[in-house]
């Protein structure tokens, strides 16, 4: 990269200057020198400008086809982690789950617990538990709609359940008895059966009755739904975040 | 994140990082015309270009943990421009002779032709970038790769340094040396020099053309 024999620059050099890339300002401002008095340089120079305006004008070429990476090609080449393969399996599952808890809530309340079994005779909680029956079944598709998207409203909505149905035989005349065990129902049924046993009398009630078995094992598959479907994806993202 | 008209390139990346895998097809649209662009002027043939293109993608698809960020086109371009190489190298380059006859095997469909300026000018810029084509493909490798990615898909120095791994200066120089190769082969070729020629002259009898070796 310089002046030739003849004191021209050399091709490279003039291409050089062009695109601003001579690292010495000496030598760039001898070319300048040189471009203003040399009329064959100077036509060098264009001939360069016409050239790479050309290159910036050569047609682009049509694409042949879409390179787009096909389903099964971006699943096989990125092995998910089973957490995320089955993801949808298991937010579904969770929506069922809290559905089915509600509605086996709503029963077990509507037959008035394991005590109404021995004595269908309490006419006025009976009568109130049919007013709260509808109540549960009325949170129960706003569970199912929320469940998939958000894990919090489903916890919230099966929750929420329990306090509005309980009030009401509250409100009633009712045997005491009967109050506490409904509200003891949501949280043992949930964790565990068998401690949920009513604190005054009733033998019948030591063998837990099927509905409230059917209700804990509902809990327990949304609880490990929950935890597979929205807990452990979100806690690995943000380990491999925090790693990164 | 939640800009859904155009999220950024990270964030596509991202989502496929977490798991939402068909967020890279919008990438793969995003860029696959430079990459198909990039493979086609450097191999000349289709079907090549057309492999090289699937391979980037695939390949930038399975090794997307190892991007680190900066510009993704750059890396992108980076994987097509290594697999490109190694395909040249492995390829019979028949050497060209002349601008007539270099590149008539080259016959692929051109998506947009420029807008005349007139008819005679036009045809005089068609044939000149014919030749311009041709005299491209005379190049060594690595000036050729630079005027490409440079002058023809216009790509910054930073950018033709990261995808052919070479400093910023090296960058400065293939290309220099790459333009003034292009010069000197239209120039030593009669009908090129005086297509180059007759379009100089006309754009100084026309309109303006910015006198040269003014700065
Ligand atoms: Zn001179």
């Amino acid at each position: 990269m310089q002046f030739t024999a003849d004191g021209h620059p050399s091709d490279e050099l003039l291409s050089a200057y062009l695109a601003e890339a001579i690292d010495d300002p000496a030598v760039e401002a001898a070319v300048s020198a040189h471009l203003a008095a040399c009329a064959a340089c100077q036509e060098h120079i264009a001939q360069l400008r016409v050239i790479t305006a050309l290159l910036a004008e050569l047609p682009a070429p049509a694409l042949p086809r879409s390179f787009a990476l096909a389903g099964e090609e971006l699943q096989r080449l990125r092995p998910q982690p089973w957490y995320l393969r089955y993801q949808p399996v298991f937010r579904w599952a969770s929506a069922v789950a809290a559905v089915l808890l509600v509605a086996l809530l709503g029963i077990d309340l509507l037959a008035g617990g394991p005590a109404p079994a021995g004595a269908p005779s309490s006419t006025p909680s009976a009568a109130a538990d049919r007013q709260a029956a509808p109540e549960a079944a009325a949170a129960t598709p706003v569970a199912a709609l929320s469940a998939p998207a958000e894990p919090t409203v489903a916890m919230k909505s099966a929750g929420e359940a329990t306090p509005e149905a309980t009030p009401v035989p509250a409100s009633t005349p009712a045997p005491p008895a009967a109050v506490t065990a409904m509200a003891a129902t949501p949280e043992t049924a949930a964790t565990a059966p068998v401690t949920g046993a009513p604190p005054e009398a009733e033998p019948a009630t030591a063998m837990p009755s099927p509905i409230r078995l059917a209700s804990a094992a509902a809990g327990i598959v949304l609880a490990i739904a929950l935890a597979l479907g929205f807990l452990l994806p979100r806690l690995a993202a943000r380990r491999r975040q925090l790693s990164r | 994140m939640n800009a859904h008209l155009d999220p950024s390139d990270d964030a596509l990346i991202q989502a496929v990082r977490s798991g939402e895998l068909a967020a890279f097809n919008l990438l793969v649209e995003r860029y696959q015309r430079n990459v198909y662009a990039v493979a086609l002027r450097l191999l000349r043939d289709r079907y090549l270009a057309e492999d090289i293109t699937q391979e980037t993608f695939l390949r930038a698809y399975t090794s997307l943990d190892d991007y680190r960020g900066g510009s993704f086109r750059a890396w992108l371009l980076r994987i097509a421009h290594n697999r490109a190489l190694d395909v040249l190298r492995s390829m019979q380059r028949r050497p060209a002779t002349s601008l007539d006859l270099a590149g008539s095997d080259f016959r692929v469909r051109w998506s947009v032709e420029p807008v005349p300026a007139s008819p005679v000018e036009y045809a005089m810029r068609d044939e000149l970038r014919r030749r311009l084509e041709a005299a491209l493909a005379m190049l060594p490798d690595d000036q050729r790769i630079t005027v490409i990615l440079s002058d023809v898909e216009g790509f910054s120095y930073e950018e033709i340094a990261a995808i052919t791994g070479v400093s910023l200066g090296t960058v400065k120089s293939r290309l220099s040396r790459g333009r003034a190769r292009l010069r000197a082969l239209l120039a030593a070729d009669e009908s090129s020099r005086e297509l180059l020629e007759g379009l100089l002259r006309q754009a100084n009898d026309g309109p303006s053309e910015r006198s040269s070796g003014s700065e």
